[in-house]
């Protein structure tokens, strides 16, 4: 193994096999795995900010439901992966004026959050 | 003289011979980057869209908490809100300006430090990203 790397002894096919499947592979699947987590974390963060707008506008939990499950729909996401929970102070039934509602969105590793004060 | 340097120049520019290690490694580098930007703009997006988010919330808290007097200092009110939440994913939030221009509307705007896979210099002001959000009182 003598050879330099600027030596033009050696076969083109083995160099862009080489640097084909050695480098650009590598960084292929690290691009998709990075931007699918990435679009993951769009999801959860619409989902939180949506489904609390939601429901400070109908403060009912299945129409909270509803919107969650329609937005995971459409970003694609796997619906036993998701959870969501939501958290009211002082009233924890949500319903009463000046009520901070605070909901908290899961989907694998990624976490979102976002708070209002109900009016 | 001058005229066999340009000639070695064109024949160098011109010539076929050379490794292909190089170009493989400059190709690799040059997806690497694209790569990095996009994922750079995506955090950057994301960083905004957080921050508005909370500049909404923090809206509609002063516009209830100010209990329909929109001319006393709003900042404490914000400050007192923003203290609250616990702000994941943002880094030193700043509350730039609260302001009532007509009395029924709060207008927010807070700033924060988006936080890339590396300082992105050419398109912000050091990762800097700032959101604007107004709410607005009814009847």
């Amino acid at each position: 193994m003598n050879t330099s790397w600027a030596s033009e002894q050696g076969s083109a096919i083995v160099d862009l096999i080489g640097f084909g499947v050695m480098l650009q592979i590598p960084i292929l699947m690290f691009a998709t795995l990075t931007i699918s987590t990435q679009h993951q974390n769009f999801a959860v963060e619409s989902i939180a900010r949506h489904a609390l707008r939601a429901h400070a506008l109908s403060p009912n939990r299945a129409s909270t439901e509803e919107v969650v499950q329609s937005i995971a729909t459409d970003f694609g996401l796997a619906p036993e992966r998701l959870s969501w929970s939501l958290l009211c102070k002082p009233n924890p039934n949500c319903l009463e004026p000046n009520t901070i509602a605070r909901i908290e969105v899961r989907y694998g590793e990624l976490v979102a959050y976002a708070s209002q004060r109900l009016s | 003289m001058e005229s066999l340097l340009r000639t070695q120049a064109r024949d160098s520019v011109r010539s076929e011979d050379g490794s292909l290690a190089p170009l493989g490694i400059g190709l690799a580098m040059l997806s690497l980057a694209a790569v990095l930007a996009i994922l750079a703009s995506g955090s950057l997006f994301l960083t905004e869209r957080r921050l508005t988010t909370v500049a909404e919330s923090t809206a509609i808290a002063v516009l209830i908490d100010a209990r329909g007097n929109l001319l006393q200092p709003l900042a404490p009110i914000a400050f007192t809100w923003l203290e609250q939440q616990p702000l994941e994913g943002l880094d030193k939030v700043q509350l730039m300006e609260v302001s009532s221009i007509d009395q029924r509307t709060v207008k927010v705007r807070l700033c924060s430090y988006s936080m890339p896979l590396f300082v992105n210099y050419m398109f912000s002001e050091i990762g800097r990203v700032c959101s604007e959000a107004s709410a607005r009182r009814g009847r």
